[in-house]
């Protein structure tokens, strides 16, 4: 039984962690189940994942873009090669 | 005893008599990057000329990183150039089309006419505003991430914004999965709090 419980039953850490892993969509069908069963009873992650929940709605629709990776590596030789030039 | 005093206080004149903040350009590209390219793309609505926009600032903030004064930070100090490079880019394509103002008609390619008739904003219509809001909101975000742990901010911003998988970033940082996952948790909690505050 006590095997069963830890399989099920999780602390807030690792519920933290399932919560988090759902918001990437990289958490499996046993990890969704632990939350939903933690959730149940404890109130502090409840609030916790619903503020997580908000936080990636927020994300999504401030649609940030990243910079190119590409145009990154360029402007980081130019400084390099300017700065060191300007301070010679 | 007294001695040790005195070099105690000199030490701490001296560090408030020097600037604060001192610049770093070989960090400007991590830190600020995306930050600026967020600010430029929503403002002039090309990423090549934005692009661009962005090597001419940090260019121009090599050449003048003297006068910096350390009053402001690296990132406002960026931006205050380029919003001067921003204005300088519309003044010339402005005056590329033989226009020392800008007209109330207008006259492109494609369409003609009367602008106060035709382009005036549709009070239906609220994608622009809610556009520049988001923007908005896209730039407390990575505002938010440059107050938080300079390495967490880095991995949660390939994680969430470029959407990296997990295993790429392990390696990228030389990490575990669970040392990631408590990186993204801290990241995350330090994130809202920081929203909270600023942006809700």
């Amino acid at each position: 039984m006590s095997k069963l419980n830890k399989l099920f039953f999780v602390d807030c850490s690792k519920a933290a962690e399932c919560c988090n892993k759902a918001q990437y969509k990289e958490a499996n069908s046993l990890e969704k189940f632990k939350l939903r069963l933690h959730l149940l009873f404890c109130q502090t992650c409840r609030n916790l994942a619903s503020k997580n929940t908000k936080l990636t709605q927020t994300i999504e629709r401030s649609k940030i873009e990243p910079c190119p990776e590409a145009q990154k590596k360029q402007w980081k030789e130019t400084i390099k090669k300017e700065y060191v030039k300007d301070n010679a | 005893m007294l001695g040790l005093l005195l070099l105690f206080l000199s030490r701490t004149l001296d560090t408030t008599a020097m600037p604060s903040k001192k610049l770093n350009p070989n960090k400007w590209v991590d830190r600020y990057s995306d930050y600026l390219y967020n600010y430029t793309i929503v403002r002039v609505n090309d990423r090549e000329v934005a692009n661009d926009l962005i090597s001419e600032t940090f260019l121009a903030a090599l050449k003048s990183a003297k006068y910096f004064k350390g009053e402001a930070t690296e990132r406002t100090w960026l931006i205050s150039i380029l919003k001067r490079k921003i204005i300088d880019y519309y003044r010339k394509i402005n005056s590329r089309k033989g226009k020392a103002e800008v007209k109330i008609d207008y006259s492109d390619d494609e369409n003609s006419g009367e602008w106060l008739e035709e382009q005036v904003a549709d009070q239906f219509d609220r994608t622009a505003e809610d556009e520049m809001e988001n923007n908005e909101l896209g730039l407390a975000i990575l505002e938010c991430l440059d107050s938080i742990n300079e390495k967490h901010a880095a991995i949660f911003k390939r994680k969430t914004i470029d959407g990296a998988d997990t295993e790429a970033i392990c390696n990228e940082f030389n990490i575990t999965p669970s040392n990631l996952w408590v990186i993204i948790h801290r990241a995350r909690t330090a994130l809202a709090a920081c929203l909270e505050k600023n942006w809700f």
